[in-house]
């Protein structure tokens, strides 16, 4: 059982709302993945235009909400939004991220820091997007923060675990959980970062633009499943030499 | 033949105030507390979060808190997001 905060979770991969074609398919898919924790961003009310109700259906469903800054481009911003967050869905968790550049959303690692530490200081909960950056990552922990979630690849671009180097150095120095969040695009590469160790995993793109977004959630699903059991399990050592699974000898060259 | 009414209709003038709502500027009576503001636009109080002049507003205050003229108010809501 996966415990943030002091609150548990028995699936390990949690969800974002976004990129989904409607509402519906958003909530079937959340559904089949089993998450019980998913990420909402926030805007300004468009008052001449009416909106679906977002909340209700996912409260109803009963998955924690994860509000997140997405939008901040520094700390100010950042830790304003979290400040939203809170009065608009009764929670001090946030998911705190600050990426000020369109083209990669890469997370700005000083104003993260800045933002983490008061965010911590005033008693948020926060879950802090980072690059795969060991080194932030304490320095994340030690302020505070309840997780760490450094990124895979860049948001929505499906390349996978392309920082899993350091990916593995996060998870072997971690204080706190680590989740990987962004690029994951394929649930063997969700299934990979729980075999390496991951304490969960955060996926959306890679399911609300499959063609059939609940069965990818399913997928993703399992694959968090398989993985988290097979690095309990423990995998086998990696060797540059092979080592007989059989044996070799008294068999055709004689010797019965 | 025809009634009258025999007493004239009595209209009641307010100063109304105006303020900026999520960029747009509306006209409204004073001392409408920022609940009353929302329900007057129909904004459900249960998922939004209420600025008022870049400070958020605890839930607390949103029936204590009156609108003020030329306050510059915000409100949020969730939104579809990773």
């Amino acid at each position: 059982m996966l415990t943030i905060a002091n609150h548990q979770f028995s699936s390990r991969l949690f969800t974002g709302t976004g990129k989904f074609s409607d509402q519906q398919t958003m909530l079937a898919a959340i559904a089949a993945s089993q998450s019980q924790l998913v990420t909402l961003a926030m805007k300004r009310i468009n008052l001449h235009s009416k909106h679906d109700d977002l909340l209700a259906p996912l409260q109803s469903m009963g998955v924690k909400l994860l509000p997140n800054t997405a939008g901040a481009r520094n700390a100010k911003e950042a830790i304003f939004a979290a400040h939203l967050g809170r009065e608009m869905l009764a929670t001090n968790w946030i998911k705190l991220e600050i990426h000020p550049d369109p083209k990669y959303l890469m997370p700005d690692p000083v104003e993260t820091l800045l933002a983490a530490k008061q965010l911590c200081d005033e008693g948020f909960i926060v879950l802090p997007y980072v690059h795969a950056d060991p080194v932030l990552c304490r320095r994340l922990a030690d302020v505070g923060c309840a997780a760490v979630m450094p990124l895979g690849s860049p948001i929505g671009s499906n390349q996978g675990l392309a920082s899993e180097p350091f990916l593995k150095i996060i998870i072997e120095q971690a204080t706190v959980p680590v989740i990987i969040d962004a690029g994951i695009g394929a649930p063997s590469q969700a299934c990979r970062a729980m075999e390496m160790g991951a304490d969960a995993v955060l996926v959306n793109t890679a399911i609300a633009s499959s063609a059939e977004p609940i069965k990818m959630a399913r997928c993703f699903a399992q694959a968090v499943e398989t993985g988290r059991l097979a690095y309990e399990a423990g995998l086998g050592q990696i060797n540059r030499q092979a080592y007989a699974t059989s044996p070799l000898t008294g068999f055709l060259g004689g010797g019965l | 033949m025809s009634l009258i009414n025999a007493t004239p209709s009595i209209t009641v003038t307010t100063d109304l105030i105006s303020l900026e709502l999520n960029g747009t500027t509306v006209m409204l009576e004073p001392d409408l507390c920022l609940s009353g503001l929302l329900a007057a636009n129909n904004i459900d109080l249960a998922s939004v979060a209420i600025v008022v002049n870049d400070t958020v507003i605890p839930r607390s205050g949103w029936q204590h808190i009156q609108c003020k003229a030329n306050d510059r108010i915000n409100v949020f809501s969730a939104v579809a997001g990773g």
